[in-house]
Order: C-alpha cells, then sequence, then structure tokens
C-alpha cells in the first residue's frame, strides 16, 4: 500500500517541487506566475516521457497483450490533450485572469493529471495481473 | 470498470490536492520576491475593483 502510494502520489509530488524550483532559479528575473504554466508543462512533457518507458514492463505488456500498444498510444493522445489545455490557459485566460492562485493551482493539477494517467495504467495492469 | 473508474477518482483528486499544494508554494515564492512598489500596486488593483 505504502509502497503505492509513494510511487504514484510522492514521486510526482517531489518532481512537481523540483520543477517549481528549476523555473524560479532558471530565470534571470523576479519570479512571476509564469512558473506555475512551467512547472505544468514540464510535468505534462514528463508523462508523455514516462509513458513510453512504462510499457517495457513485462506486466503491462501481459495485461494489455497485444492491446499495449493501442493503450500507449490512447495515453499519449490523452496527456497531449491534457497539454493543450494548459497551453489555452496560458494564451486565454492567464494573461488577463486576477486570479492567479486558482488558474495556477488548475494548471498545475493537469500537469500532474498527465503523470498519474500514466501511473494509473501501471496501477491498473499490477491490480489485473495476479 | 470499477477499478478503473476508482483509479480514475484517484488520480483526479490527487492531481487537484498536488497541485493545489504546489499552487501554494508559488505564490509564496512569487510574493516572497515582490518588492514593496509591487505590493503597493497590487493593493491599488485589489482596492479599485473592489
Amino acid at each position: 500500500m505504502w509502497w503505492v502510494v509513494l510511487g504514484h502520489l510522492g514521486v510526482p509530488f517531489v518532481f512537481g517541487v523540483a520543477f517549481v524550483i528549476f523555473a524560479t532559479a532558471s530565470g534571470s528575473n523576479p519570479p512571476t506566475w509564469d512558473i506555475a504554466l512551467e512547472t505544468a508543462l514540464d510535468l505534462a512533457v514528463l508523462g508523455i516521457g514516462a509513458t513510453g518507458s512504462i510499457f517495457e514492463n513485462d506486466t503491462i505488456a501481459k495485461a494489455f497483450g497485444i492491446h499495449a500498444a493501442v493503450v500507449g498510444i490512447a495515453i499519449v493522445g490523452i496527456n497531449f490533450l491534457l497539454s493543450s489545455v494548459i497551453v489555452l490557459i496560458r494564451r486565454f485566460v492567464y494573461e488577463h485572469t486576477q486570479r492567479k492562485l486558482l488558474w495556477g493551482s488548475f494548471s498545475i493539477s493537469l500537469g500532474f493529471l498527465c503523470l498519474l494517467v500514466t501511473s494509473m495504467v501501471l496501477a491498473y495492469a499490477y491490480r489485473v495481473v495476479p | 470498470m470499477q477499478l478503473f473508474v476508482q483509479l480514475t477518482l484517484l488520480a483526479l483528486v490527487a492531481a487537484g490536492i498536488m497541485g493545489t499544494g504546489l499552487g501554494f508554494l508559488v505564490k509564496f515564492i512569487v510574493e516572497a520576491n515582490q518588492t514593496p512598489r509591487d505590493r503597493i500596486a497590487s493593493l491599488t488593483d485589489d482596492a479599485s475593483r473592489k
């Protein structure tokens, strides 16, 4: 149980904190709310990258059989869809809104969702395969 | 199917909680780096909206 919590929730959170620190430290200007969107996009990219690696896993291959490739492509598609929503928020909402905390948190949540969708496939496979 | 729904709900809740947590971390960083002039500007903004 605790390994699952660490693997699927703890590790992504550590990545998120690391991305916030990277985004804060790498800019030459004082930190602005753009850090939230940069972090969200970094998490989304990480989710897309992680999807490729988990489909090398034997348990995933057993759980989905010949359909593993379709599931992999579908997960990447979902991740791109979530990323596009983050970019949409950056383009049309974030500049003009006064509710930076709300939209920043929502964007980061979408970024986390990209990672968690990938984790979900792993969790599903480990539950289904005895 | 039930497992899929459970995992989806868990992912949504977890993403929301972690996103809010990091949102507050970003808020803390941004506010800690504001100059007094920025702070006065944001207060004036708030007051003019009210």
